[in-house]
């Protein structure tokens, strides 16, 4: 327990310094699993959405979306510490990763793909690259 | 000036160098924010304390009180300002310094 009237010596502080610091950048390591997550179930969604997929899985991947959202939601409001470095880069990701969506979303609108090919894959993992790229920013900060 | 001044411990903020304002400082240099009630527990110290210190911190320019709200729960979240980062960093080197300076060799 910090008291008021404890005097510090220089070993200590760096120490208590240290402790801290350590603490938390863990703390803020939240946001990492959100942008992580929201990668997969991107992904997810780009390779498996319908018509390439049918029957339940067309179900599970679209509601993943929506799911995920609510869930970010109530996960970001209970949190305790924003990442420094999540501010930086939160908003080129966003903007990088609305750009592969528009690709995808142009690529689907015109070639109207209706079963797995090498192009669905790619193109619906693309968006979820800039996710996965925040989580790894903010985790090895 | 004394010489004995020209000691690194002299470069210490005085401001800083009290324990819960040092555990404040570090706490929040390496975040954008942090909630009051997280960093109350992290450098476990009571509500009234915590927010004494703080107010000399803010007093001082080093820190900023943000209140807001989540729903309809009220929440303070506690950021370090630029003044208060260059002089952490300061403060942090200085340390340092002090640590690493070489004992005065003996007459």
């Amino acid at each position: 327990m910090v008291r008021e009237k404890d005097n510090i010596d220089v070993q200590g502080a760096l120490t208590e310094i240290k402790r801290l610091e350590r603490e938390v950048r863990l703390r803020g390591h939240w946001i990492g699993w959100l942008w992580f997550m929201m990668g997969v179930v991107i992904a997810a969604f780009g390779v498996l959405a319908p018509p390439v997929t049918t029957g339940w899985l067309q179900y599970v991947v679209t509601l993943a979306v929506p799911v995920l959202g609510i869930f970010a939601l109530f996960f970001a409001a209970r949190q305790q510490v924003v990442s420094r470095v999540n501010q930086w880069i939160q908003y080129p990701v966003t903007w990088i990763f609305c750009g592969f969506v528009l690709v995808d979303v142009i690529f689907r609108l015109s070639m109207h793909p209706d079963h797995l090919s090498i192009w669905v894959v790619i193109l619906g993992v693309l968006p979820a690259i800039p996710c996965w790229y925040a989580a790894w920013r903010v985790w090895r900060s | 000036m004394n010489s004995s001044e020209n000691h690194f411990r002299h470069k210490l903020d005085e401001l800083i160098h009290v324990p819960v304002r040092l555990s404040i400082m570090a706490a929040l240099a390496p975040a954008e924010r942090v909630d009051f009630q997280f960093l109350r527990d992290a450098i476990e110290v009571s509500d009234s304390l915590l927010s004494k210190h703080l107010s000399v911190l803010e007093a001082a320019g080093y820190v900023e009180v943000i209140k807001g709200y989540v729903g309809k729960r009220p929440r303070t979240w506690l950021a370090i300002t630029e003044t208060g980062r260059t002089a952490f960093k300061d403060y942090v080197e200085v340390l340092r310094s002090i640590v690493e300076a070489k004992p005065a060799p003996q007459e």
